[in-house]
């Protein structure tokens, strides 16, 4: 019996060794007879990625190697592997990730020019470092029963003395908090920041936890009124099959906050390594990543803003209408993003 | 012993060759400059220090009452589904602290089945919700989590260590109570303390869980000044912090030694409990293995089902082989060092050797991404291609050693521990080698422990999730890296369905665990 416990673990062993068709053990003979392929070291991991991927793949014959891990933890094995890195690209899910990554010196140039047109300015790092792959944008979800939109302005104004008690926020350790945060550093100052981040603690209906979906559940529960949360996660609670989830997303509606200097956005970015094996594949992958066709995969996989002007939108989006946007540097919140941590802890969001 | 040279090198050599990537990340902590430590310990370290001591406290107190209470209860009593109570009460187990933590939150949140029940009875939703997202119900989640190590512990102690003495007091006219309280508990003492160790080691170290719930501890701290704070010396220190709470933990423990001799289970007869007595103890074993494995599973196991064709594929499987293939390899080579050092332990009585032994077992209460990061930073040095399938997949054995080494050592030293010196030096005078005392003798001896051990760091690997992440190679997901991604995106039911994978694996080491206990 023991025997045989032993003997389908190495079976199980060999099979699994085998099966995985990068086995990589003659990873750099395979380079060598010029077999393509380019690895992605990417904090994204949704389903429609996948898709994305195996559709390159389908279309180019350079297969996509992914490991998907949080970007901090990537940027540090990065950082470690050194030399030796086999990392092609790097992709966040937040413009002050990637930022980070441009001052951690371990990325290369884009090259601009085979890039697909109609690329915003803005969605592409002034060093050719970075470009943005999907936008979001952090909205305020109200509920449709107890709050009045006109009641509504700026993210600022969440922090008056009329929302107290009816404000959700998740916690400050997440990374779009914290470009919140930035982009308000940037706009009012530190201290005006902290002020802000007081007023929203006084304010909170509770303490933050949970994701962005607790906090529309939360609305939807009648423990608050008003949430921050990102644009994708309300198109998501109104695609769920849990009936129960669709009831909480139509509970709220959605309002773009600031609308006179524009609505706090994010990015998903993604930048070349500097010690890139396959660097001209990455360049191709990311071409294709911008190609209006994919980037309308994105916004209808995972209501995501394209960042190419051509691109279908996906419907739940659409109808959200459209908004100014921030026009804030993303570099700029890459770099106030430690100001931003500390301003939290500051005000004792924690 | 003199000729144990070799012995004592070699033991040496692996002791400090698995402390190596703390020496790495020690070193690349503090060429840094601590740049945000004052604001850490301005604004933040007392609150981390004293979160985390709260909730050691907490879910410490609560594992020792479903720990050590039903574990007395079934080795001396029989009541109604004792037999089976035994058994099912390890099930917790198979659970990961943090989807134990993300289930609770789906089953009491708004679009939860507690609020559609309320909803159906009472055409309120909120009537039956309790809200879970707090220090109590965080304690209570992790607790249900962690709860079978002290269970497994006791049971152990109170099955076959400490009944003679009881008897022993019982015919000197001592009552029930008292011989509970001033016999068997003090006996049992340091069984109980090594489960209840692991327990607080999992809490020490648990990220996920804490984050979700916005609970800050050390642990979190840390992660907050190397990534959000960019600040890897600070991390450093407060990993020095976590360092000496688990040291601590680990000298309590080492004070107190089992004094008496393993009992032949001589007088195995259970006492019949009946009527109200009966009723209240298999009420309690109902509701806590309801609570802490049949709600999460049901949960799980629905979920799982409706999900099962969006997420399984050919892939999948190859994910779940990936799963056992390396929980199995890391768990047998766990076992092996272990094995090892105990002996290198039994054989050497070197202080210094088992000062590293103990430092070696710290490795469990250390977050497992602190324990990849230093891997990485070693294997740069040794010029390993981590990104290789074959050397991640060594890197990652190399990772579950460290993190895992204490749950296979505790459980094969203390067993070790309670074989008497003697038989061994009658075998020696007659001329028997080292090594021929410890395969004739000590092996088969140590059947049961090396099982046990087995099992129960498989299951430790199968749960783990940070160092996997960081180690795994390109194209690697085992199904709590799967599950974890699911969850991240808030996709909570596509994630029950590797979830629930890790629950039908589990249920072959959980069954050699039990059979090893009734041996």
């Amino acid at each position: 019996m023991k025997k045989v416990f032993f003997l389908s673990l190495l079976v199980a062993f060999i099979f699994g060794c085998n099966s995985e068709p990068q086995t990589s053990s003659d990873q750099e003979a395979k380079k060598s007879e010029d077999v393509q392929e380019v690895n992605v070291y990417s904090h994204r991991h949704y389903d429609i990625d996948k898709e994305i991927y195996a559709k390159f793949q389908e279309e180019t014959g350079i297969k996509v190697n992914v490991i998907k891990a949080k970007a901090d933890e990537l940027l540090e094995k990065i950082k470690t592997e050194g030399e030796n890195s086999p990392a092609d690209l790097l992709v966040t899910v937040d413009a002050g990730r990637i930022q980070r990554a441009v001052e951690s010196g371990v990325l290369d140039k884009i090259n601009r020019s085979t890039l697909p047109s109609g690329l915003n300015e803005q969605y592409i790092d002034q060093n050719d470092q970075w470009v943005a792959l999907t936008m979001r944008a952090r909205v305020l979800a109200y509920s449709n029963e107890r709050v009045n939109p006109e009641d509504l302005s700026t993210m600022e104004a969440l922090a008056d003395e009329q929302w107290k008690g009816r404000v959700l926020a998740r916690s400050s350790s997440n990374i779009y908090n914290q470009s919140l945060m930035a982009s308000l550093i940037a706009h009012d100052g530190q201290e005006g920041a902290i002020k802000w981040a007081e007023g929203m603690v006084n304010n909170f209906a509770r303490t933050p936890k949970g994701n962005d979906r607790d906090q529309v559940k939360a609305i939807y529960a009648g423990e608050g009124d008003v949430a921050i949360v990102n644009t994708y996660y309300i198109g998501k609670l109104l695609t769920s099959d849990n009936p129960e989830e669709v009831n909480a997303g139509k509970a709220v509606n959605i309002f773009f906050p600031n609308q006179e200097r524009g609505t706090h956005i994010n990015i998903s970015a993604a930048g070349i390594c500097k010690y890139s094996p396959n660097a001209s594949n990455a360049q191709k992958l990311l071409e294709f990543l911008l190609s209006p066709e994919i980037q309308g995969m994105y916004s209808e996989g995972n209501h995501e803003y394209p960042v190419i002007e051509s691109a279908t939108l996906d419907p739940i989006l659409a109808a959200w209408g459209e908004f100014k946007k921030d026009s804030l540097s993303f570099t700029r919140l890459g770099q106030l993003n430690t100001e931003a941590v500390k301003a939290f802890d500051t005000a004792g969001w924690n | 012993m003199k000729s144990n040279k070799g012995l004592f090198y070699s033991s040496l050599f692996i002791s400090l060759f698995l402390l190596l990537p703390f020496y790495f990340l020690f070193f690349k902590g503090i060429e840094g400059h601590a740049n945000e430590w004052e604001h850490i310990s301005k604004n933040l370290l007392s609150q981390y220090v004293l979160n985390t001591f709260y909730i050691l406290l907490s879910v410490g107190a609560l594992c020792l009452i479903w720990g050590v209470f039903p574990a007395y209860l079934l080795s001396r009593f029989r009541f109604f589904g004792s037999n089976f109570f035994k058994w099912a009460l390890v099930g917790p187990l198979a659970i990961p602290t943090f989807i134990m933590a993300i289930v609770y939150s789906g089953l009491t949140d708004i679009s939860g089945p507690l609020a559609s029940l309320s909803r159906f009875l009472f055409d309120s939703p909120h009537l039956l919700r309790i809200d879970i997202l707090n220090f109590w119900g965080l304690s209570l989640t992790l607790s249900f989590a962690l709860y079978p190590y002290v269970y497994l512990s006791s049971l152990i102690a109170f099955t076959n260590r400490t009944r003679s003495f009881e008897e022993a007091a019982k015919s000197l006219g001592a009552k029930n109570n008292s011989i509970f309280f001033r016999i068997t508990l003090p006996l049992a003492l340091p069984f109980v303390l090594s489960g209840l160790l692991l327990v607080l080691m999992e809490t020490l170290n648990n990220y996920g869980a804490m984050k979700y719930y916005g609970y800050n501890t050390l642990t979190v701290g840390l992660f907050k000044a190397w990534f959000d704070l960019n600040d890897l010396t600070s991390a450093v220190y407060i990993g020095g912090i976590l360092f000496v709470f688990a040291l601590i933990m680990l000298l309590i423990r080492q004070g107190t030694h089992f004094k008496g001799e393993k009992e032949n289970s001589s007088s195995t007869n259970r006492q019949k409990l009946s009527g109200i007595k009966n009723a209240l103890a298999t009420l309690f074993c109902t509701l806590l293995f309801g609570f802490a494995f049949i709600a999460p599973c049901l949960f799980i196991i629905t979920k799982g089902i409706k999900k099962f064709g969006q997420v399984v594929d050919g892939e999948f499987f190859l994910t779940v082989v990936n799963t056992i293939v390396i929980c199995s390899c890391s768990a047998i080579l766990i076992v092996f060092i272990s094995l090892y050092f105990s002996s290198s332990k039994r054989w050497l009585k070197s202080t210094l050797l088992r000062n590293l032994f103990e430092m070696n077992n710290t490795g469990y209460a250390i977050p497992g991404a602190i324990i990849a990061i230093g891997i990485v930073a070693f294997a740069q040095l040794a010029t390993i291609h981590s990104g290789l399938l074959f050397w991640s997949f060594i890197l990652m054995c190399f990772g579950f050693v460290i993190r895992f080494l204490s749950s296979g050592f505790q459980t094969i030293d203390n067993a070790l521990k309670n074989k008497s010196i003697a038989q061994d030096e009658s075998a020696m005078s007659l001329g028997a080698r080292s090594w021929g005392v410890f395969k004739n003798i000590h092996l088969p001896q140590l059947k049961l422990p090396i099982i046990i051990a087995f099992s129960i760091v498989f299951i430790e690997i199968i749960k783990e999730l940070p160092l996997t992440l960081i180690l795994k190679p390109f194209n690697f997901e085992s199904l709590s890296t799967l599950t974890f991604q699911y969850a991240k995106d808030e996709m909570l039911e596509m994630a029950c369905v590797p979830a629930m994978f890790i629950l039908i694996i589990t249920i072959v080491p959980n069954f050699l665990i039990q059979k090893a206990l009734n041996d």
